[in-house]
């Protein structure tokens, strides 16, 4: 089979990604979806607070995900769902598997959109036992948003990350009494809104500093113990707390689900682990793309669907007038940044480019630096914090007579007088 | 009545009973867990050793080169991962070489065939990742690796597909003599009656053989845990790499499994009661252990920690023999490594026995080979065939280790079937990838309550009450 | 005269704000829109939450909202409420689900298309 576009997931980015390119003028595409309905993990996300900052609605996941899928399917973008990819080579060859047959489409472009994976209890070395009752946040959401079944009563959850927010909230709300969140950095890894809607509105406590030092319980779990750490995250003795519970969630990070992109040798940025693009989200390797979380883990649909816009129009640029030159800087992680995406802009480019970038550690009175060759600007914030992704704006002349683009977050007593 | 009961559906038990099948015997296997392989045989280190380790002239010695040998032909009839991958002993400074020596020497006249000891340089050629600090290695080029529980899932299964039966959640905890053999009585009341027993019980096997007043033997528990890498970082390492061996068994070693996982570990660790819980002691011994016998371990790409507990027996050897204080009881205990590569020739040696003993003849419909799809080994060509006939072939579950639904509903129909997820697990692979079930379990879940009709309170983990939902329905 | 802080839950900005609270008077600082003063205001006199669940459809779960906030304290007997429902029909986004849960008016609306036919997983 041979198509000019195939897009790898049907989740938020696929669908914005598929939308954008079909009206920069591409018609023959595909969208390959694994699960039997496209929308990906918004499908499960029933509460609100999607689209805020897009639409300016306070939409729920599920809607949110809808209002692409009908985007997509009103244009007559083809959806393949229950197709699995499993393979792809830099050559835009997509290996399919679905249950007509295994089978390959030879692509002019692709665009990666395969999303992220949590982090799973295994990756963290948690003591203590294997018992029933350990998930991931997002298994239990789905367990009980789309399974309708509640994993259990009494809840602990470590790390304070968004879905482990949503999920105390959500478990409360069906009767679950949820102990505690446990968070092991100094600041919670969540949006601050999450921790007064979800957590403060319910009673639930959030101790930062812990974590959970064993899980108990031969059959299903019976408890855990947690422990309070050090700067180091070293167990602080003497400080041990037991919960009794029969459920203990993990939110403790999101991965990039890069197998493919591995298997087709693209080299990962080990910050984001994610490929590395350039403004456009073009890879290494041409007429290849990636947005959204499989490109780095975002906290909002909306800059997803921003983003995979760009891949999609950048996509179709590519597959109707073909290879552009291309005369790239990089951008660089100046003071307290973790990392900035894309990691190259192309200075020929006529576009404006967004960087998005985090910040290592939360403060309050921060001010963003942006340091392109001659053009420097400070940007004011009264707070940063490294769950809570930034960005800043570039015109196409502020990078054209550029080296390199440098964005640091200095702290405000840092730079008085030079603002 | 059975002609033959096997107390323990462990790898031992297991070839135990494959291998009973070869005569004309009706063979039932009791465990007391509720599917097989639960204890030792599911968490061990999948080696199958070359057998210069145990000592010269003991049991150990013998089955773990007998046992070597068989494995490729055995793992070939049962379908199971094998690997001869080879094993390195790695040694620092003149100490460590003499033991070296020692090593070779033990294992010769064990009949290892092939050992050699080359230097420091040479060992780094074939393992790069090698400590620079290595000075000298012994090879051990008839050293392999094997996936420990499909071995084990596999051997029952051959069993089953023979004609013995399985009888999950029945731990025998009662013994009656009867005129002609044994009632055996369970924990929930059940009997079985049958006329010669083999006590496999591993961890339980002391207990077991206490119920017919047999008290030859004690075993102990010694933990061993492990740390295991994702697949994505699998040529890190190819040989088995162990350090010298001392006093508390082989130490830690870092090796590749059959699935492409790199495996470190195991620790040992003393235990009152049967415990596989992993300690946080445990995480770091292991780091510091490996990491001393090779250069930046990625264990970053940790996807999950497991103990295992190795029951071993205070003769300091293999019991393989027929009780001499019971009647009709045959004690196979203290099997710990390296029993695993004992296993089929354990099986063989006691079936042969027991067979004698009941003047039972040769069973000439025997088939050896377990007659499962293996549907990921197959060829594309082969694949679409496959899916065309039977479309829950194409349809992926797991993600992370590609298992489909056909294969899932496979190992729900195929001897000895899956009753739940971590059954699943076992026999398909479907939830040991990077995300450890995250996305799969669900899934899994579904397919258990429509295939079984559990309700979804009723759905476990792994049999007992491990259930996976406890808060009941929205 | 009382002084709250809250953290806006309006949008992912997460204003800081202090609401100073005089008797009836109330007054919002810290606001960076005026959906962070209405939220602030609510908070100190009657905090009111949009409430998302997960209903029964006989095929499968459907996802829901209040299609307005509901008072805080009625989040609960409005929770009951869901709990109990069923769906046998097909829904559009948008069909209500329970019309007036809170008796103030505001109904539960479907968040996702439903169609009632059994459908593998």
């Amino acid at each position: 089979m041979k198509k000019d576009l195939v897009i790898i997931g049907g989740g938020p980015a696929g669908l914005a990604a598929a939308v954008a390119a079909y009206d920069a003028g591409v018609r023959d595409l595909v969208v390959i979806e694994r699960e039997s309905e496209a929308g990906g993990v918004l499908k499960q996300c029933i509460h609100n607070g999607f689209g805020l900052t897009r639409f300016k609605e306070n939409m729920t996941g599920p809607e949110y995900a809808y209002k692409f899928l009908s985007e997509a399917k009103s244009r007559g973008i083809e959806i393949m769902t229950g197709t699995f990819v499993i393979g792809f080579a830099q050559n835009k060859t997509v290996t399919c598997m679905n249950e007509k047959g295994i089978f390959e489409i030879q692509a002019k472009a692709v665009i990666l959109a395969m999303g992220c994976r949590e982090r799973s209890r295994g990756a963290l070395n948690i003591a203590g036992t294997r018992p029933a009752g350990v998930f991931s946040a997002g298994t239990a959401q789905k367990y009980v948003n789309m399974q309708g079944h509640l994993p259990g009563k009494r809840v602990v959850i470590l790390g304070s990350g968004d879905i482990g927010l949503i999920m105390a909230r959500r478990m409360t709300l069906e009767g679950a009494k949820v102990l505690c969140v446990l968070e092991i950095m100094p600041h919670s890894s969540g949006l601050r809104r999450n921790i007064a809607q979800c957590l403060d509105d319910f009673g639930i406590p959030l101790y930062l500093e812990h974590t959970i030092l064993k899980i108990e319980g031969e059959e299903r779990v019976t408890g855990i113990t947690a422990v309070q750490v050090d700067k180091n995250k070293n167990p602080i003795p003497g400080t041990e707390k037991h919960f009794d519970c029969d459920t203990v969630l993990f939110s403790v990070g999101l991965i990039p689900e890069n197998e493919l992109s591995k298997k087709a040798g693209l080299v990962l940025d080990p910050r984001t682990k994610g490929v590395t693009v350039d403004g456009n989200r073009e890879t290494e390797a041409e007429g290849v793309f990636a947005c959204g979380n499989v490109l780095h883990v975002h906290d909002l649909v909306d800059f997803v669907s921003e983003e995979a816009e760009v891949a999609g129009r950048a996509a179709a640029e590519y597959i109707l007038k073909g290879k552009t030159h291309k005369n790239y800087i990089p951008t660089i992680s100046g003071e307290r940044v973790s990392y900035v995406l894309p990691q190259r802009l192309d200075k020929e480019s006529n576009l404006p480019q967004k960087l998005y970038f985090r910040v290592k550690e939360a403060f309050r009175g921060a001010v963003v630096k942006v340091e392109a060759g001659a053009f420097v600007k400070t940007i004011k914030k009264i707070a940063v914090a490294p769950g809570e992704m930034e960005y800043v704006v570039l015109t196409p002349e502020q990078i054209r007579s550029a080296d390199s683009v440098k964005i640091s977050v200095l702290k405000g007593e840092e730079c008085d007088g030079n603002i | 009545m059975f002609d033959v009961a096997v107390i323990g559906a462990g790898v031992v038990g297991g070839f135990c009973a494959r291998e009973l099948m070869k005569y004309r015997l009706s063979v039932v296997i009791l465990e007391g867990a509720d599917d097989v392989a639960a204890g030792a045989s599911r968490a061990n280190s999948g080696i199958v050793h070359a057998g210069f380790d145990a000592k010269e002239g003991s049991l150990k010695a013998k089955f773990n080169v007998l046992g070597n040998r068989m494995m490729p032909k055995v793992c070939e009839e049962l379908g199971v991962g094998y690997k001869n991958n080879g094993s390195i002993v790695v040694a620092f400074g003149k100490e460590q070489e003499k033991t070296l020596s020692e090593l070779k020497e033990r294992g010769e006249i064990n009949g290892v065939e092939g050992l050699k000891i080359v230097d420091g340089d040479h060992a780094r050629k074939l393992e790069p990742n090698l400590s620079e600090e290595v000075t000298a290695a012994l090879i051990a080029p008839t050293g392999g690796i094997v996936c420990p529980f499909t071995l084990n899932i596999a051997a029952v299964g051959n069993a089953m597909d023979n004609g013995a039966k399985l009888r999950c959640g029945f731990k025998v905890i009662a013994v009656q003599k009867e005129k002609e053999g044994y009632k055996l009585i369970s924990e929930n009341g059940e009997e079985v009656f049958a006329k010669y027993v083999i006590n496999c019980a591993g961890a339980g096997s002391e207990k077991v053989a206490n119920l017919f007043a047999d008290t030859s033997f004690r075993i102990m528990d010694r933990k061993g845990e492990y740390i295991l890498l994702d697949s994505s970082v699998k040529n890190y390492a190819h040989h088995t790499v162990f350090a010298v061996p001392t006093a508390a068994g082989k130490g830690v070693l870092v090796s590749p499994t059959t699935d492409g996982n790199i495996l470190v570990g195991p620790t040992s660790v003393e235990e009152e009661n049967y415990d596989t819980s992993v300690r946080v002691e445990g995480f770091a011994e292991i780091k510091d252990k490996a990491s001393k016998m090779m250069k930046s371990i990625p264990f970053f790409e940790t996807i999950t920690s497991f103990a295992g507990v190795r029951a071993y027996c205070d003769r300091h050897d293999f019991v393989i023999e027929e009780s001499k204080t019971a009647e009709n009881l045959f004690n196979v205990g203290g099997i710990e490594s390296p029993g695993l590569t004992a296993s089929p020739a354990i099986g063989k040696y006691v079936a042969e026995k027991v067979a004698e003993k009941l003047h039972a003849e040769k069973n000439e419909k025997f088939d050896p080979v377990r007659r499962v799809n293996h549907f990921k080994e197959l060829s594309e060509a082969e694949k679409n065939k496959v899916i065309a006939k039977h479309p829950e072939y194409g349809k992926i579950v797991c993600r992370c280790e590609n298992v489909t639904l056909g294969e899932i509903l496979e190992s729900l129909r195929a001897n000895p079937p899956a009753k739940t997820i971590d059954g699943i697990k076992l026999r398909t692979r479907a939830g040991m990838g990077r995300c450890q079930s995250g996305f799969c379990q669900p899934h899994v879940f579904n397919v258990l309550m429509k295939e079984y009709g559990y309700r979804a309170d009723e759905v476990t983990k792994k049999g007992g009450k491990s259930y996976i939902i406890v808060g009941g329905e929205l | 005269m009382e002084t709250y802080n809250f953290v806006c839950i309006e949008c992912p900005r997460g204003c800081d704000l202090t609401v100073v609270k005089d008797g009836e008077n109330v007054q919002v600082s810290g606001n960076f829109c005026p959906k962070g003063k209405k939220y602030a205001t609510d908070e100190v006199t009657e905090p009111r939450r949009i409430v998302t669940g997960s209903v029964r459809g006989e095929f499968g779960m459907i996802s829901v909202k209040t299609n307005g906030s509901v008072k805080k304290s009625e989040i609960f007997s409005v929770m009951e409420k869901i709990k109990k429902v069923k769906v046998f029909t097909n829904l559009k986004i948008g069909d209500i689900i329970i019309s007036n849960i809170d008796g103030e008016g505001t109904d539960l609306i479907a968040t996702r298309p439903y169609e009632n036919i059994a459908k593998e997983d």
